[in-house]
């Protein structure tokens, strides 16, 4: 069952302090905090981040300066592999190539799951790419899998602190059984 | 006398500085923000678009009704303008005709991003436009079109409504003139709304309500189910602990916690593992609890290269109950997708117009 806190601007204000404290013992060896609770504007505005997303990559706005607005200043997209891309404009630069165009719909994003953690909050979701609208080739899935994310609450909001991709991989066949 | 209105004169030239000075600081002009329900409202409206649209419920009104009544929509693919259809009437007729069917699913919505505004909020979502087995015959299902919708919403006194929407096509390269917005660097949201529980608008009557709260920890139960049944490598315990103990999954008819972690413990598990994809959540107060629905589409993600194929759609429909540990499932029933009336009619899908917390 969730905790849920309800806070006025000067306890939000506060709850940053604390949240960066905690992230900042926890970058040592210390036991971790207690995980914090968040509040639904918490969960609106972590839903709202990772949804917008989906836009920044796919029309790779301002340059792609939005896909990197969205990751704290320390953040960081890992691929399938692990390798990290970090830095504004190395996280510019991966959206500029990844880009479809203005009127690009290619991540759909789905099953949105967050659970406050210490110093911020974990998240992930479904992700299927479906590519539209590319001249003669037909509509068709292109891909998906799922993104393990870390949110981190910034004075400017919740960012991105960790995001990575991981490719859906079907398990070895074991039994035949219908999808319920 | 001179003197006298010598000092009013500048008592009148200090008030206006002092006027202009506070509206410079004002300026722009401060966008109300929205409450967490205001959100939640939203997120409501948009997610009831597929289930009207779909269903052609109500004779296509239940479409029409999620619009303001001088709202538009507007189709920037259809013709080289684009075309726009205006009042309840035109828009009815929207959600009449083709494939249609209280069971048939299409429009899968999702990617819902809201923005206050003076006036109300505006918003953006992806759209993709399933075929889901060519209607209910069996054949492939594929993926018809699909893009990107920008709305605009007003809160109306029965709730937030579609002021207008906008559709694009999803296309690479260059946008139709004038393109769809671009996306923004993200803003911190208000949190003035949070100091005091805030409970769901009141519906009419002694009708049930849900708190903000319910809602979002109803919609967190719902994104679990895929990961419970798709990933969690633990013999279905986390699946069946979804559900109350006496819950009930259809089909197969599965009751009680053993059998439906066998049931998910029989079903392809990997820790990379995706397949069911779940959208358009609708949640809403019933007496004891909460009722609730979404589409369903499982996908087998092709790997390597190899390509990936749609396996069903459909949708699923829940009754939700408050217990001890948080919301859980006490019934969970799964409909594919078909065209006209389904054999078992289910709950009245999409006909209901949209009510403030709902």
């Amino acid at each position: 069952m969730f905790t849920w806190t309800r806070t006025p601007a000067f306890a939000v204000i506060l709850g940053v302090a604390a949240a960066v404290a905690a992230a900042a013992q926890n970058s040592g060896a210390g036991p971790a905090s207690p995980a914090a609770s968040l509040t639904p504007i918490d969960y609106i505005e972590i839903r709202q981040l990772v949804a917008r997303y989906a836009y920044a990559v796919d029309t790779g706005a301002d340059n792609g300066n939005v896909y990197a607005s969205l990751f704290a200043p320390d953040g960081a997209f890992l691929d399938r592999t692990g390798r990290a891309t970090t830095g504004r404009d190395a996280l510019a630069a991966l959206a500029r190539r990844n880009t479809r165009g203005q009127q690009s719909a290619f991540h759909f994003i789905m099953n949105h799951v967050i659970e406050p953690a210490a110093g911020g909050a974990t998240g992930k979701e479904y992700l299927v790419q479906i590519r539209m609208g590319e001249g003669d080739r037909p509509n068709a899935i292109f891909g998906g899998g799922h993104y393990e994310d870390v949110y981190v609450k910034t004075p400017g909001g919740w960012r991105f602190k960790q995001r990575q991709f991981l490719p859906s991989e079907r398990p070895p066949p074991r039994q035949a059984a219908p999808p319920r | 006398m001179l003197k006298k209105t010598g000092l009013g004169a500048a008592l009148i030239i200090c008030l206006g500085a002092l006027i202009a000075a506070r509206q410079s600081n004002n300026a722009p002009a401060r966008t109300p923000a929205l409450t967490a329900l205001d959100y939640i409202e939203i997120q409501q409206l948009v997610n009831r678009y597929g289930w009207a649209l779909d269903s052609g419920a109500d004779n296509g009104y239940a479409y029409a009704d999620l619009y303001a009544p001088d709202a538009t929509f507007t189709g920037t693919n259809q013709g080289p303008a684009g075309r726009s259809y205006q009042g309840r009437d035109r828009l009815a007729a929207l959600a009449r005709g083709g494939k249609r069917g209280p069971s048939f699913v299409s429009h899968y919505v999702t990617n819902l991003v809201v923005e206050p505004t003076a006036e109300g909020a505006v918003g953006r979502t992806y759209v993709a436009i399933f075929d889901i087995g060519n209607g209910g015959n069996g054949a492939a299902s594929t993926i018809d079109h699909g893009g990107l919708y920008n709305d605009v919403y007003v809160k109306t006194a029965g709730g937030w409504r579609f002021k207008s929407r906008t559709y694009y096509e999803s296309k690479s390269g260059e946008p139709v003139q004038p393109p769809p917005a671009p996306i923004t660097p993200p803003a911190k949201l208000s949190a003035e709304p949070a100091l005091a529980p805030e409970p769901a608008r009141q519906p009419a009557g002694n009708q049930p309500r849900l708190t903000v709260e319910d809602y979002l920890e109803i919609q967190q139960l719902v994104s679990r189910y895929p990961y419970a049944l798709d990933v969690d490598p633990d013999n279905g315990a986390s699946y069946a602990n979804l559900f109350t103990p006496d819950a009930v999954f259809r089909q197969p008819r599965t009751e009680g916690r053993e059998a439906l972690a066998r049931l998910a413990a029989s079903a392809p598990h990997g820790p990379m593992f995706v397949r069911h994809f779940l959208a358009n959540q609708l949640i809403d107060p019933a007496p004891g609890g909460a009722t609730g629905r979404q589409y369903l589409v499982a996908i087998d993600i092709g790997e390597n290269g190899m390509p990936s194929s749609i396996f069903l759609g459909g949708h699923y429909e829940d009754v939700y109950a408050k217990t001890a540990e948080g919301w859980r499932f006490k019934t969970r029933t799964f409909i594919a997708s078909a065209t006209g009336n389904p054999p078992e009619q289910p709950a009245a899908r999409g006909a209901a117009a949209p009510a403030p917390g709902r």
